[in-house]
């Protein structure tokens, strides 16, 4: 029944995408029907899943063959555990949010039909990934992932910056799938397996321990890996992409952000934890430098979210800070912690973006100013929903993200990593500044000397929210206030704890991150409400110039393209021009020549042709004679 | 006389139409080269039959054949003249080369 | 008897031939291919072909060099200056033609044969009869030519 369930899960997308590329193109409305049916039939059976399991050691494995007849080569099947049902309950729900939301955000655009397409293609690629029960289908799901994410972020192509961004996207993570390729191909061949279960060893033996402890396999891998999640997630140094992709449809920004693109990175690390619990002291190592490398990219980011005018950058940003401590709480052992940080953060991060979409779409601009301008605060719902999902992005108890970044405060407050810790402190110091600072912008209108208070007025009222947007706001604010608690009493006890609780170090951690979110908060009001203290980023030298230029990381990448790309295709252009080409056209020149020689055989002239049969005719017959 | 006498002669008449086909300019020489190169054949045939086989008549109804298709040929050749008389206005064979390479 | 009349048929016939081919005039050459024709016909009759002989000077000189004649009607006039011969067209030929000549002749000298004894002419009818029956097919196919 269970698999059932999840093969309906999975492959309702998919289907929902053939039907609506052959007959729903150019019908928005059926196409609309076809994809939210689907989008409903995929919830639907995730949550009977999920709600229908209770024991920790679930497991459902269903595989069947492929490519060979040999079933234990290459499979392809699903895999229902804990982790998978979770995940798979969190794409369907936030992709069926998503599709409800674009009802009204993509009524105007003429190309609906192929938008709905092409988000059942990317749920399909994602859940598709989740229940993967070997690397193999995860890689093909993953690239799948990467292909939906590109026609989305490059939906309107139309615009030069839509179609650079998508590339750029898609360029990014492949540089990142080039790792998962040789994680694949060192599983392959260290532990001729592909399949989680076989690899994490299903009764722990030695022999699997060994193999991937002993052999050191695990460190490769994971560092392989690491590459790929760099790129997937968004993390150092590959993340520059995730703020670019805010040039596709806002829908597909929560949706990329919340449930499916950056956080296969994340759940691909969650599922190879096992290397992590197995592996030597080197895989730790390991592991734990990809902390450190994330808790960098959370600090990073976070900076540059001070100074950010567009409304989904800073957001964007915001995500990869987060998604730097998902990684920090898997990386450093707390693999529960890092998966109810992502369960969170999907709902609160979604919220964040659905929020953003409906102030675009009713002010029609990106400005955090404009809409301000434009009487953003005068939409109650999105004012609203924009403060419960800042609140639970910046922490503050009783909302959602008080639970899962407390969770991994305490537990590297309990590993006694204080760098780690205070680093992450300072995190949540940046954090509540940048968001808060949204807040305060919105309500705190700048004068604006060209326009009379009236004119405002009307403005205000002008702004409408779009009528399918209330209903996932709504609920997404509810789910902001009790995810924390939702995972809590649903899926705490299914993952391994791996330490056990340390008297109140859960209240200190709950006591000392609230103290400093709220700091932050408040000195951001300082800057941005009451405007007592001068903004340290408004001046443009130092520290500022380089949060501005985004730490100079896309000048880094150009200069590296610049520098040793370019001279290397140019040298290689040379290659295919004077070898390549210069072969073809001497095989041209050549056949040319002799063909021009043997034309001029050719005279047209019957007698010419007379004589060489003759002289031919006495050739053969003298040859004939001779034998 | 015996058959190489004959076959010399064949030879020597077949060898004189080779050097006429190839020479000529006109293309009734070249008619006429060919009627000379197919006499050549008649004369063998007649003469094999006679020497090799004798009391049979193949050869000689070969030889009635030949004579038949020399005069279909004639004719034949009296069409494409006329056709490339009508396309060229000569009948120079050197002129028509449409072939040439 | 018939030794002379293969040499009278051999000299008519070569003479013939060379005047075919070598006359500028090509009212000369075909008087040289009606003398060759004719001359082979006298060959004919030493080779007990009579039939044959006759068939060959009513209908190859009866109709076929008379065509040939017909046909000369679409040359130049013959008053007007011809084309000087080309020199190295006529040396061309000469080569090919004594190229094609060797094996030509070598096959022509492996093949010896003295007169046969019995001399015996077909008959009218023995021709008409292997006609009719033997080569019956190549008859009917033959107006398709």
């Amino acid at each position: 029944m269970q698999i059932q369930l999840g093969i309906a899960t999975v492959l309702s997308p998919i289907l929902s995408f053939v039907l609506i590329a052959a007959v729903g193109l150019r019908r928005p409305t059926v196409a609309k029907i076809i994809s939210l049916t689907a989008a409903t039939v995929s919830l639907v059976c995730a949550s009977m899943l999920l709600l229908g399991v209770n024991d920790p050691a679930f497991k459902i494995q269903a595989t069947w063959s492929w490519l060979m007849d040999d079933p234990s080569k290459f499979t392809i099947g699903l895999l229902l555990d804990p982790l998978s049902l979770v995940m798979l309950f969190v794409v369907s729900i936030i992709s069926w949010l998503v599709q409800w939301y674009s009802l009204s955000y993509m009524e105007e655009d003429a190309r609906q039909g192929k938008f709905f397409a092409f988000i059942s293609l990317f749920c399909f690629a994602m859940m598709g990934f989740t229940i993967a029960p070997n690397l193999l289908q995860s890689f093909m799901c993953w690239e799948l992932v990467g292909l939906g994410s590109y026609l989305l972020i490059g939906f309107w192509n139309h615009l030069p910056s839509a179609a650079t961004a998508a590339r750029k996207a898609f360029i990014v993570t492949r540089l990142g799938d080039v790792g998962f390729f040789i994680a694949l191909l060192l599983a392959w061949t260290g532990l001729g397996t592909l399949d989680f279960g076989a690899m994490a060893g299903d009764a722990m033996s030695a022999t699997w321990k060994a193999a991937i402890g002993g052999s050191d396999y695990g460190v490769w891998i994971s560092i392989a890996l690491f590459l790929a999640v760099a790129g997937k997630s968004a993390q150092f140094p590959l993340y520059a992409w995730l703020p670019d992709a805010m040039e596709g449809p806002t829908p597909v920004s929560a949706l990329i952000h919340a449930a499916t693109m950056v956080a296969a990175g994340v759940y691909l690390l969650a599922r190879m934890s096992f290397v992590l619990v197995l592996g030597s002291e080197a895989a730790i190592m390991a592991w734990h430098g990809l902390a450190v490398i994330a808790m960098i990219t959370a600090l990073m980011s976070g900076a540059v979210a001070i100074v950010q005018s567009d409304i989904k950058r800073v957001f964007a940003y915001s995500t990869i800070s987060q998604l730097g401590y998902m990684i920090v709480g898997i990386g450093t052992g707390a693999v529960a912690a890092g998966m109810m940080h992502l369960f969170t953060h999907a709902f609160f991060k979604a919220l964040l973006f659905l929020t953003a979409g409906a102030f675009i779409h009713a002010a029609h601009s990106n400005s955090i100013t404009d809409i301000a301008r434009a009487g953003g605060a005068k939409l109650k719902l999105p004012m609203m929903a924009l403060f419960v999902g800042s609140m639970a992005l910046m922490g503050f108890f009783p909302f959602a993200g008080f639970y899962s970044k407390d969770a991994i405060l305490e537990h590297l407050f309990v590993e006694g990593d204080w760098i780690l810790f205070g680093m992450a402190l300072l995190g949540v110091f940046i954090t509540a500044y940048y968001t808060s600072r949204v807040i305060y912008l919105m309500l705190k209108v700048p004068a604006e000397p060209h326009q009379g208070h009236g004119d405002e007025h009307g403005h205000g009222h002008g702004l409408h929210l779009g009528s399918w947007m209330k209903l996932p706001l709504g609920f997404l604010a509810f789910a902001s206030l009790v995810a924390g608690n939702v995972w809590l009493w649903k899926a705490h006890n299914w993952f391994v704890i791996p330490e056990a609780e340390h008297g109140n170090a859960a209240l200190i951690t709950a006591l000392v991150s609230t103290a400093i979110a709220a700091a932050g908060a408040f000195y951001s009001a300082r800057v941005f409400y009451w405007r007592t203290s001068a903004d340290p980023m408004a001046s443009m030298t130092g520290f500022a110039t380089l949060l501005r230029e985004k730490w100079y990381l896309d000048d880094a990448y150009w200069a590296i393209v610049h520098n040793f790309y370019l001279p290397i295709t140019a040298f290689l252009q040379k290659v295919e021009t004077i070898i390549v080409k210069g072969a073809l056209d001497g095989i041209g020149t050549v056949s040319m020549t002799f063909a021009r020689g043997f034309a001029r055989a050719q005279t047209g002239e019957v007698q010419h042709y007379l004589g060489m049969s003759f002289v031919v005719v006495a050739a053969v017959v003298l040859i004939l004679m001779s034998r | 006389m015996s058959l190489s006498a004959y076959l010399i002669l064949s030879a020597v008449l077949f060898l004189f139409g080779a050097f006429g086909m190839m020479e000529r300019r006109n293309m009734v020489g070249l008619l006429i080269s060919i009627e000379l190169m197919l006499n050549a054949a008649s004369i063998n045939f007649m003469a094999f039959n006679h020497f090799l086989y004798p009391g049979t008549v193949t050869g000689q109804i070969m030889t009635l054949f030949v004579i038949g298709l020399a005069a279909a040929e004639a004719t034949l050749f009296l069409a494409i003249v006329f056709a490339v008389y009508r396309h060229y206005r000569s009948i120079n064979v050197e002129r028509v080369d449409h072939l040439r390479g | 008897m018939s030794e002379f009349l293969f040499i009278a048929g051999a000299a008519l016939a070569i003479v013939g031939g060379l005047l075919a081919v070598v006359a500028r005039n090509l009212f000369h050459a075909s008087l040289g291919l009606a003398m060759t024709l004719t001359g082979t016909a006298g060959l004919f009759i030493p080779l007990a072909g009579e039939l044959i002989a006759v068939v060959q000077i009513l209908v190859y000189l009866g109709a076929t060099a008379i065509s040939i004649i017909f046909i000369l009607m679409l040359s130049p006039p013959f008053y007007l200056k011809r084309p000087n011969r080309n020199a190295m067209k006529v040396v061309g030929a000469i080569g090919v033609v004594l190229i094609f000549a060797v094996p030509l002749m070598r096959a022509v000298m492996s093949v010896s044969a003295s007169d046969p004894l019995n001399h015996v002419a077909p008959t009218v009818n023995q021709i008409g009869r292997a006609l009719l029956t033997e080569f019956v097919f190549p008859l009917k196919l033959f107006p398709f030519s």
